[in-house]
């Protein structure tokens, strides 16, 4: 048991700083990614077993966190979304940059918890349609379809932020 | 433009890691508390599923499942209240045990029914001509296949062929030849079976030892005086008047009771209006054309005991309850005073009863529940409740308490 909580602890040593980045992009609050790396580490303890003993503790955090990510959506009108605070000191205090780094994330927030995913996958994990269908356990084209929407919006929202995106999405 | 998106994302995220630090201790902890809340879930699961199959293993019928013979060879004990459509179709087994009952269904194939409601066609079987159930349910008389009249012993399996035709046979030559549309009638005892043949032959009796012979006396066979002694009602002449003739399993006559019924009745009276009860000591006269009055004999003087209307032109049974003849009228059979005695989900036109299982319990439907509630509203639905309100007890537990987990959105 020592032997998987230590692993357990290497691994959330080595892995946390990007699960809290990605937990980040889903959430657009440092409280909510917060809980939803919480909720990541705790079910990839349950399963550490398994998951442990091989090369795919990356891959099914990242699974489990998305999939939380959108089950969350889901259970909205069980708990209705909490206003935790309105600053919001993790894009950093004043200057373009912040303006601009603010313009995208409420951009994000106003996607659909599905289209916030397959953007997150896509673009900042890097990963093709295929793997991102497999992580969503959608078809591809669902992800095709969910991309294009999902850039055509955030093209919608932040204009002159994301002017230069192309209607082209690479595969 | 995957560059570009990404460089913004990163961008946006590169901070966070200062403000979101997973916390590696908690999240063990609360990995272990889910991996114990899930073994207790599905361990409740399994013991609820278990107990769901148990139970219905205990108490649902086994509609599949013959019904055993009875270990010490006894006859049959009671009877249905009710006899359901069955939802499979089964042929009888060579030991069911014994019957309390054997009537026409509506494939025109005769059916049985135990004490406890199991129903099986009788292979073979064609219910235009009648078959027959000895006292104690132990033996079935019927014409298998057109061909031969067999006698199966229910509980030991024993099949006795006797060499009786029917008259769909087409064998002009046969010696014995099953009328159709008549009734048998055990003895008493159990040991010999009188039928009506058409041909040279009046009538025949088969005896328990697997022998046939011929008897004839003239008249309507009315079923048994005592286990030796056969009933006949013979027509009036002008030198006497209706009688009840007692004739002994030899061919003599050893008794002539003159009958208090009157030349009208005589004339009208078929092979289903006459009918001596099991004890040997009244007769049922069905009186078709006086609005379907029924007058109840005494078969030692010959006089009138009582007589009532039933408004029932076809009895088709020779069964008897507590000294009153039964009869089948609207969707069962029903006793004298128009008390239901058992009910039938298909229609029965014909319905003859061991008279052992008449005297024995009646039981509610299929299985041996508490007799005088309907078996299914005693057992089967309060289980199926009982399951589905724990089920749904545990489902809304195991939801309520991942609401409660759920994470903060």
């Amino acid at each position: 048991v020592n032997r998987g909580v230590d692993d357990f602890e290497a691994w959330v040593h080595a892995r946390g700083g990007a699960l809290a980045r990605s937990a980040y992009l889903l959430t657009g609050d440092v409280h909510l990614a917060e809980d939803l790396v919480q909720d990541t580490l705790a079910r990839v303890a349950q399963h550490w077993r398994k998951v442990g003993r091989g090369d795919s503790p990356d891959a099914y955090a990242r699974r489990v966190m998305h999939n939380l990510a959108i089950d969350r959506w889901r259970r909205r009108s069980v708990r209705p979304p909490e206003v935790l605070t309105d600053r919001h000191p993790e894009v950093g205090t004043a200057g373009p940059d912040v303006e601009r780094r603010l313009v995208l994330r409420d951009a994000l927030l106003r996607l659909t918890p599905k289209q916030r995913v397959v953007l997150s996958l896509r673009f900042y994990e890097d990963l093709t349609e295929v793997q991102t269908a497999g992580v969503l356990g959608c078809s591809t084209s669902t992800v095709k379809s969910q991309t294009r929407d999902a850039l055509a919006r955030l093209r919608t929202l932040a204009p002159a932020l994301l002017a230069e995106l192309t209607e082209e999405v690479p595969s | 433009v995957t560059q570009d998106l990404h460089d913004r994302l990163d961008d946006l995220v590169s901070d966070v890691s200062s403000y979101v630090v997973p916390d590696a201790r908690t999240a063990w902890a609360a990995g272990a508390r889910r991996r114990a809340r899930h073994r207790v879930a599905v361990g409740a699961v399994a013991a609820v599923v278990l107990a769901l199959l148990a139970g219905a293993a205990v108490w649902l019928p086994h509609t599949l499942d013959p019904a055993p013979a009875h270990p010490d060879g006894a006859g049959v004990d009671g009877y249905p209240a009710r006899v359901m459509k069955p939802r499979v179709t089964r042929d009888l087994p060579d030991e069911p045990g014994p019957m309390a009952m054997v009537y026409d269904g509506p494939d025109r194939r005769w059916w049985t029914a135990s004490a406890d409601g199991h129903t099986w066609r009788v292979p073979g079987s064609d219910s235009e001509y009648t078959a027959s159930l000895s006292p104690d349910g132990r033996l079935l008389g019927y014409l298998a296949a057109h061909r031969s009249y067999v006698v199966h012993d229910l509980v030991t399996g024993e099949m006795t062929r006797f060499d009786i035709d029917g008259a769909g046979s087409g064998d002009a030559g046969a010696r014995w030849s099953l009328l159709p549309q008549t009734p048998g009638f055990w003895s008493p005892d159990g040991r010999r079976l009188l039928l009506q043949t058409s041909g040279d032959i009046g009538e025949v009796m088969l005896d328990a030892q697997g022998t046939l012979a011929d008897f004839g006396p003239a008249g309507l066979a009315a079923g048994w005086l005592d286990d030796h002694t056969t009933a006949w009602i013979v027509s009036a002449t002008a030198a006497h008047p209706t009688q009840l003739v007692g004739v002994d399993v030899g061919g003599h006559v050893v008794s002539r009771v003159d009958l208090d019924l009157s030349r009208r009745v005589d004339r009208s009276l078929d092979q289903w209006d006459v009918t001596v009860s099991p004890d040997g000591g009244r007769l049922a006269v069905d009186d078709d054309d006086d609005d379907d009055e029924v007058l109840l004999m005494s078969t030692s003087d010959g006089s009138l005991l009582t007589s009532r209307a039933l408004g029932v032109s076809d009895r088709c049974t020779s069964s008897w309850r507590t000294g009153l003849p039964l009869f089948v009228a609207g969707d069962g059979l029903v006793s004298l005073t128009d008390e239901s005695v058992t009910t039938f989900d298909d229609e029965a036109v014909c319905v003859v009863v061991a008279s052992d299982a008449l005297d024995g319990e009646r039981y509610p439907g299929i299985g041996r529940g508490a007799p005088g509630s309907d078996w299914l509203v005693a057992r089967p639905l309060p289980i199926v409740a009982g399951g589905v309100l724990v089920l749904g007890a545990v489902l809304l537990v195991v939801r309520r308490r991942r609401r409660r987990l759920a994470p903060t959105s």
